[in-house]
């Protein structure tokens, strides 16, 4: 008995170390410190976790540096990540859409556990209806994610994120001379303060059998999304030319949250299977224009998709993996005031999805996989003289990955095949805009570590991708544009990245235990030909005026560093700090250039040159979290024509938050029960901001999170 | 306690630098300020700029032809204590008995100012479209459907009729569906009605309102999706716009006898016109085909007018006929500041300005 404990322990301890090492090469940006411990096991292990190196590493935030984030939606999250650019109307339940290195938020493929979140009707996720209660990784990746073992969607768009639900894991209890896996995992959470705002939540994870594992979770939101701002504007001698503070109207949101996963695992493969139910009523707070301080316009969403993955490996050489989704979301939008056009659209669309992909070992350092994917997206609604679009997209790509030594090399291509027919055509008009479109595009990665014995690596990518217009860009009948193009866009990197782990044993560090450094640099340029804009039709958020911009040329570079000091007692301060650099330039009519409202040359529509985030974390074992976080984005434009009349006011927000552990005594022996309270304040400088012009943002606000783990 | 001074002193060395960098941050974010100069317009051309709905970008520009120079924006600098400025969608503007009206849409307001666009008053008339004057009235088209609780509620618009002294409203009149362009011959009031938020069933009447009770007397009916009208005195007849449905009714320009309320299409349909004299001046076509011309009302025939610089409008918007020049906006593409040309009547380019976005409609000062 004794003997398999030791055995076990050893086990378990080598699996961490690999993992954490593997997880601390990985993270190259936001760098998590899980312990001490883990600190002085790193150099031994080190040669393991390079065989996992990404050829492009993401940019990841999970772990410690999650729970220490205030933050309540995906949105918040990612904007502390270099290169990225949050479209926020404000508040609870106003959207959020991300933009990645200026191509626009079409561009960016959002997954859920492995399989991509669809929008065939406007392209776009909103990711404020994401919740961070539930996650535990988020991955951003430039181009692809670099795997070559997965479907082909994957190799789909132009830069991806990754959201990761909350995998159960089951705590080792030991009592007394027993020792057992604690069966279940039980959580309660409840947040609650500024915008009205109640969230609870409640998680159960059960450990079925020892290789199928359950988990329950649920989660709802209340807010009635009211909060103060104000406006003014200064005459030339700094007297105020005119002020006003009114509080935010018609941002009230009400949503509830529910999955249930299971996991099973096997000797040669893995499955997951995943529900997912979402449904909401909000207010669509609008615009605040002249004579206008409150809008009636209501929305609701149900969301609901159910998805499998099964991964095996049939042979030492051979793998497989199937995917399969099917995803039914509705949409109501009401406008109730007959001042203005009275509209009560209903949507809903639906998405079936299959994959399959397998990968083949050719010779230990040289891999090959192909996939093969199949996407259905119908489309109904009760406008009038709707059309019904139903697409057919089929996608193959097939890849090669290289890793000898030093020297790593990703190379992929993509069919893209879509297919449109409209089910229901008022008039002819529409019959002849049904749209087939068919493409081939490549992407090369590569990877190289110069010096074998130092953290350092060199590498490059190049990736062409299409993305074809989405119905609402197509097939809207009251507004949108026929002759619409896909969205073509190009992206060149070259990168270099370095870390550095100072133990101990260096003098130079003081009192400290150790201190571990990381940098990253890049430099991009990427092309969007046939841009298409959407630009916001009014009151209503989710319909959209779509015209293509033309070409945009992105010249960017970014910096990250992170530096994590490991002082005595199991104290850790983390600091992290990225910058960005974009000239996002519209080439489109050289002819149009004068100085009072041209456009050729001018900065695109609110993308800002300068931005920057820091983050500063301290932690005490896992039990006291402190951070600050200060998120920066310089001055921006409305429109391509950089005029002053155009001109949007930089923004910064500085949040804090606090937490703190107790661990109770439990009934039984050598269980713990974690009682975590904490609370946050963001925006403490309580600045008046707007991301989009005459959508005021929020100013100092707070709230408090009361956790019981089981 | 060495160790934890230590801490201390480690833990606030490296929390130090957030502090100054946010300290430096603050001097980044300047206060907005509103440009004030001193203005005096004295004859030319008042521009009102629709600007895209929700960026709260309606604007005023003005156009001086004797020294060629365009004003831009010159409401908040005349103006700089109005909150939100000029506001969200302007729609029409005009000039009657000294004082100037802009019709600003989604703001829901008439707007109104003295020549010098220095603000008097504003009106408030949800969902506005047009104005039209007549012995000291203006009256004012509106989208805005009544308040009433009916399971098959159709939203019926309506005109107000403001005194232009005391600047009140001081009666309403519903008219058909969504009333776009209106006109007085001096004893009537006629309404374009556009059913644009019914289609694909738009309406196809013309209100007709009598000024001394200020009632619709009747409807004529004449095509779907009515639109622009214009009123010639001389001949006593309405020239009304349908914009057809968009997919298989096209466009087209009808003639309304207003004594024998005899209806004829024209031979050709202006998306814009303007009518000085004999000759009723328009654009037609779409695409990179448009072209424009003037109709001679005592011949019908149409002539063409070569723009100089055609092809360099890429969204031919609004126009304007003065006895010597012809003043034609682009819009480009809607959400970019629009373009000012100035041409004589055969053509020739005079003058090309930059304007706010979507120069839409104009208003003489003479």
């Amino acid at each position: 008995m004794l003997h398999f404990k030791q055995l076990h322990n050893i086990a378990f301890f080598l699996f961490f170390s690999i993992a954490a090492a593997y997880a601390m090469e990985k993270d190259s940006l936001i760098r998590v410190q899980d312990s001490i411990a883990e600190l002085f096991r790193i150099d031994e292990v080190m040669v393991v976790a390079r065989q996992e190196k990404d050829v492009m590493p993401p940019q990841l935030l999970k772990g410690e540096q999650m729970k220490a984030l205030s933050t309540t939606s995906v949105a918040d999250a990612v904007r502390y990540f270099s290169g990225v650019q949050i479209k926020d109307y404000g508040g609870v339940g106003g959207m959020k859409t991300v933009d990645v290195r200026s191509m626009g938020s079409h561009h960016l493929g959002v997954f859920y556990d492995g399989i991509e979140i669809g929008n065939a009707q406007n392209g776009t996720v909103d990711l404020g209806k994401f919740s961070m209660d539930n996650l535990e990784e988020i991955a951003l990746y430039n181009g692809q994610k670099s795997e070559i073992f997965q479907p082909a969607k994957d190799f789909g768009s132009a830069g991806t994120l990754y959201l990761k639900t909350r995998r159960p894991k089951f705590e080792r209890v030991e009592n007394g001379g027993e020792a057992y896996i604690k069966p279940y995992n039980i959580e309660i959470r409840m947040k609650a303060g500024a915008f009205g705002l109640a969230n609870p939540s409640l998680l159960y994870e059960q450990r079925i059998t020892e290789n199928i594992h359950l988990s329950l979770n649920a989660e709802y939101t209340f807010a009635t999304g009211r909060y103060h701002y104000h406006y003014e504007k200064r005459l030339a001698d700094g007297s105020i030319a005119w002020d006003t503070t009114a509080v935010r109207q018609n941002g009230d949101v009400q949503a509830f949250r529910a999955e249930a996963g299971f996991f099973g695992y096997s000797q040669t493969g893995k499955w997951h299977l995943k529900g997912y139910y979402y449904q909401s009523g909000r207010g669509i707070p609008g615009a605040i224009v002249n004579n206008v301080w409150k809008n009636a316009q209501r929305q609701w969403d149900r969301n609901a998709f159910v998805q499998g993955n099964y991964t095996t490996e049939i042979t030492d050489k051979l793998s497989l993996q199937a995917n399969i989704k099917y995803s039914n979301d509705y949409l109501r939008y009401l406008n109730p005031d007959t001042t203005l056009m009275y509209v009560d659209n209903q949507f809903l669309q639906q998405e079936l999805y299959a994959s399959i992909a397998g990968r083949y070992r050719i010779f230990p350092f040289w891999d090959v996989a192909l996939a093969a994917d199949y996407q259905l997206n119908w489309l109904d609604g009760n406008m009038q003289q709707f059309v019904h679009p139903l697409r057919h997209t089929l996608l193959v790509s097939a890849a090669t990955a290289v890793s000898y030594r030093w020297l790593k090399l990703q190379a992929s291509v993509l069919e893209t095949f879509v297919s449109d027919t409209l089910r229901a055509c008022a008039t002819a008009f529409f019959d002849k805009r049904a749209e087939t479109y068919n493409a081939i595009t490549p992407a090369i990665f590569f990877n190289a570590k110069p010096i074998l014995s130092e953290e350092w690596y060199v590498r490059a990518f190049y990736k062409m991708i299409y993305r074809m217009p989405t119905f609402s860009d197509l097939y809207y009948t009251d507004i949108g544009s026929s002759n619409l193009q896909p969205e073509k866009t190009r992206q060149c990197d070259v990168g270099t990245e370095y870390s550095r782990l100072f133990s101990p044993r260096n003098s130079k560090i003081g009192s400290l235990k150790g201190i571990r450094l990381g940098a990253k640099a890049d430099v991009y340029f990427n092309q969007v030909e046939n841009k298409i804009v959407a630009i916001p039709k009014g009151n209503s958020q989710y319909r959209w005026m779509m015209m293509n911009l033309g070409y945009v040329e992105i010249l960017g570079a970014e910096i990250a560093t992170d530096i994590s000091l490991l002082f005595p007692h199991e104290h850790t301060l983390t600091l992290h700090g990225s910058y960005t650099w974009q000239q996002a330039l519209d080439r489109t009519d050289p002819q149009d250039n004068d100085p009072y409202g041209g456009t050729y040359g001018g900065q695109i529509a609110y993308i800002p040159r300068h931005s920057f985030s820091i983050t500063a974390t301290y932690q005490w074992k896992e039990r006291l979290y402190l951070a600050y976080a200060l998120c920066y984005v310089g001055e921006r434009y409305t429109s391509s024509a950089n005029i002053p009349a155009n001109h949007v006011q930089p923004w910064y927000t500085s949040d804090i938050s606090l937490s703190y552990t107790w661990l109770l005594p439990s009934s039984r022996k050598g269980e713990k029960i974690r009682l975590q309270a904490g609370i946050e304040a963001n925006n403490i400088l309580n600045q008046q901001y707007e991301v989009i012009p005459n959508y005021p943002m929020p100013g100092f606000n707070g709230k408090g999170i009361l956790k019981l783990s089981l | 306690m060495t160790h934890i001074n230590r801490l201390h002193s480690e833990l606030f060395k490296w929390a130090f630098l957030p502090t100054l960098l946010l300290l430096a941050l603050s001097a980044c974010r300047h206060p907005e300020v509103v440009e004030q100069e001193d203005l005096t317009f004295a004859h030319g051309l008042f521009i009102l700029n629709e600007g895209n709905m929700g960026s709260n970008k309606a604007s005023i520009d003005f156009y001086d032809p004797v020294t060629d120079t365009l004003y831009r924006n010159i409401y908040p600098t005349v103006n700089p204590t109005v909150m939100k400025e000029l506001g969200d969608v302007g729609n029409d503007i005009a000039i009657y008995g000294g004082k100037m009206y802009a019709v600003i849409n989604v703001s829901g307001k008439v707007e109104i100012m003295d020549l010098q666009a220095r603000r008097i008053s504003s009106v408030d008339i949800p969902n506005c479209r047009s104005i039209c004057f007549a012995d000291g009235y203006a009256y004012v088209s509106s989208y805005a459907g009544p308040v009433e609780i009916n399971p098959d509620y159709q939203q019926r618009g309506y005109v107000a009729k403001i005194d232009t002294v005391s600047l009140c409203i001081v009666d309403t009149c519903h008219v058909g569906y969504q009333p776009n362009g209106l006109v007085s011959d001096g004893s009537n009031l006629y309404v374009a009605n556009s059913g644009g938020y019914m289609y694909p069933n738009y309406d196809s009447t013309l209100s007709v309102i009598s000024l001394s009770d200020f009632c619709e007397t009747k409807r004529i009916p004449i095509a779907v999706n009515l639109d622009q009208i214009v009123y010639d005195a001389n001949r006593n007849t309405l020239y009304v716009r349908s914009q057809g449905d968009y997919y298989t009714q096209p466009e087209i320009l009808y003639e309304l006898n207003l004594l024998t309320e005899e209806v004829k299409p024209m031979p050709v349909a202006f998306k814009r016109m303007h009518l000085l004299g004999d000759k009723l001046y328009g654009y037609t076509g779409i695409g990179k085909n448009w072209q424009m011309g003037y109709l001679d009302l005592s011949s019908f025939s149409f002539t063409a007018i070569p723009l100089e610089n055609q092809s360099e409008l890429q969204t031919p918007y609004a126009l304007f006929i003065t006895d010597n020049d012809l003043y034609l906006t682009d819009a480009r593409d809607y959400v970019t500041p629009g373009v000012l040309y100035r041409y004589n009547l055969s053509g020739q380019l005079l003058s090309k300005q930059r304007t706010g976005d979507i120069p839409a409609h104009f208003c003489m000062k003479k």
